[in-house]
């Protein structure tokens, strides 16, 4: 139940989806005369917020072709402050009338009261933090009738004094709210370069149960960092990660490449999506038997379709 | 609900530091901040951080900043060439971000160049045309709401009937429609602008006035259209909250028709004008400007 009392959709409810794109509006056209190949479009919540006309319009749109689920930038769960209640409201709209399969945001912190960092932002991996960012995630998901899901970040330094690891940082926040996890394999080995950590130790400490979409992304080398910039190819060890632990996800329901900039032709694109299904072909249960290329079917696509969210608990 | 009051006080002082580059170096050094207050237990925390680390973070937030105005600010970029990243890290300096979103970040960066380039000369000459093109268009986008009110659109037919007959001017109030802006250059963008997208800066570009129509339609797409300059004073004039016959009387005196006759004929004139405008969709009529509480004048 959420916090109107109204039902809300399991996971066992909302079909799983498969292989797709972050919607990007420089390769729109591309995307949409190639449907048929892409099984589900991710699109940035934050975009589609205060309704400019035209974003309305080509969010209508793209629901009628593509299952949606939304991807939020600048929730800002780890503030040390109350929900900003009118984010998540307006979260609540686009989520609606995209008739998105679930939402979506980060663990980290974008913003506090008069300063708008712009970008995702490490937490201290303490307790305390911890403790915020679970009451914050409580009070969003009990917002929405559809799951929601948190996303593991890049960072680039850790913020004193850090005591726990970031793994068991994720975990506690992951598995004390209830909330689900988008896991980004980019981020896992950005962190595990940058960090000095082994990336496939770190997965196996992840709540594996939870993760419910994955994202794949390729970056470049900045001063001797790894920039997470979804600029390149999702790389060749990111996809030895999505192999070593899709057997090990009971609730996948998506993974999709994230390509934000140095857009290639899309025929590219969908190639790597195709690489991305060959990879998962002969772990994950879902696919097994499936046509490297094809998405799930009109029937499969309309079912479990959740209904609209319901106000922010009060 | 209520914060642990110690984290928030060090993320706000985190997110300061950040976006502040002397705020930084002074914490870095020991000193205080400057432009805002910090404990010593957060300083400590923040002097923790690996340095050199977070400087490259912070300067990634810069050219996130930037990349929002470039997306959405294409060819003014473009045309700034080597002043671009000197002018953002002024900007960045003199109005830290406090909105996230690519709509708000874009004005913001494109008021700043505003008041940069009226104070000082910019090459290329046409840059302030090609900014205020891009602004508008951008607000354009995001700012219309396309419902044009039902009652206004019903009675444009028979108001402009009265005024093809020269009745009714001192009651029909013409209003340019929510989706359009008219703007005066002194260059014609749209080949600067052409060039531009394909990466190639003009120079030697010729002044030119001229009058862009813009107009935005549903799919966010801007169409602009010359005009001439009767035709920009004329929509520029069509507030809704002047009568036909205020705006004739005004335009009257810009064109400097003063005899009976001629303000007759420019009349006739407008009226057709604004028939055809009405056509378009770019001005809307209203017999009486009551949704404002204002009461017509009568002659
Ligand atoms: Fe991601």
């Amino acid at each position: 139940m959420n916090a109107d009392g109204k039902r809300s959709v399991t996971l066992d409810e909302i079909p799983f989806l498969g292989v797709g794109l972050g919607f990007r509006q420089d390769l729109k056209g591309a995307m949409l005369s190639n449907a048929h190949r892409i099984d589900f479009l991710e699109l940035v919540t934050d975009q589609y917020m205060d309704k400019p006309p035209f974003k309305e319009e080509e969010a209508k749109a793209l629901a009628e072709q593509f299952p949606l689920v939304m991807h939020g930038v600048d929730l800002s769960i780890g503030t040390d402050g109350p929900v900003d209640r009118e984010y998540v409201g307006k979260m609540q709209k686009v989520a609606a009338w995209s008739r998105a399969r679930w939402v979506s945001d980060h663990l980290c912190f974008t913003r506090v009261p008069g300063v708008s960092i712009g970008n995702l932002t490490p937490l201290a991996f303490t307790e305390e933090a911890a403790a915020v960012a679970i009451r914050n995630t409580r009070e969003v998901m009990a917002a929405f009738d559809v799951p929601f899901l948190l996303e593991n970040i890049s960072y680039y330094f850790r913020v004193p004094p850090s005591r726990l690891s970031e793994a068991e940082f994720i975990q506690c926040v992951i598995r004390e709210s209830g909330c689900y996890m988008l896991l980004d394999l980019a981020n896992v080995q950005n962190n595990a370069i940058n960090n000095g950590y082994d990336p496939f130790a770190f997965l196996n400490q992840m709540p594996l149960d939870r993760v419910v979409q994955i994202h794949l992304a390729g970056g470049y080398y900045h001063q001797g960092i790894l920039l997470d910039t979804h600029s390149h190819r999702v790389p060749t060890d990111v996809l030895d990660l999505l192999a070593h632990v899709a057997p090990r996800l009971p609730n996948l329901k998506a993974v999709m490449i994230e390509r934000d900039q140095e857009f290639p032709p899309i025929e590219e694109l969908l190639e790597e999506l195709d690489q991305v299904r060959e990879v998962l072909a002969s772990r994950w249960t879902p696919l097994h038997g499936r046509p490297a290329v094809t998405r799930p079917s009109g029937a499969e696509r309309g079912g479990g379709v959740p209904s609209a969210p319901r106000a922010p608990a009060g | 609900m209520e914060g642990n009051v110690s984290e928030i006080s060090f993320q706000t002082a985190f997110a300061k530091l950040l976006i502040d580059g002397e705020a930084r170096a002074a914490v870095a050094a020991g000193s205080a901040p400057g432009s805002f207050e910090i404990s010593e237990a957060d300083a400590a925390r923040l002097r923790a951080i690996d340095q050199g680390r977070m400087g490259l973070y912070a300067d990634l937030l810069v050219m996130n900043r930037l990349a929002k105005a470039v997306e959405a600010l294409p060819c003014t970029t473009k045309a700034l060439g080597e002043h671009l990243w000197p002018l953002t890290l002024a900007w960045n300096h003199a109005s830290p971000p406090v909105q996230a979103r690519k709509y708000d970040e874009a004005m913001a960066f494109g008021n700043y160049l505003l008041e940069t380039i009226g104070s000082r000369s910019y090459e290329p000459t046409y840059l302030k045309d090609v900014l205020l093109y891009e602004m508008t268009r951008l607000e354009l986008r995001y700012t219309t709401v396309h419902e044009p009110p039902a009652a206004q659109a019903e009675r444009c037919p028979a108001l402009l009937e009265e005024l093809a007959r020269g009745e009714g001017y001192t009651r029909v109030y013409p209003e340019r429609a929510p989706h359009t802006r008219v703007l005066a250059l002194d260059h014609d963008v749209q080949p600067i602008m052409e060039e531009l997208v394909q990466g190639r800066v003009p120079t030697e570009v010729e002044p030119r006035l001229t009058y862009a129509l813009m107009a935005v339609d549903r799919g966010g797409r801007v169409q602009p259209f010359a005009v001439n300059l009767p035709t920009a004073a004329f929509i520029s004039a069509a507030t809704g909250e002047a009568s036909f016959a205020e705006v004739l009387t005004w335009l009257a005196q810009v064109f400097q028709e003063e005899t009976p006759e001629q303000i007759q004929a420019l009349g006739a004139g407008l009226a057709g004008l604004c028939a055809a405008l009405v056509e378009q969709g770019v001005i809307l009529l209203s017999d009486h400007p009551a949704s404002r509480g204002v009461e017509p004048a009568l002659n």
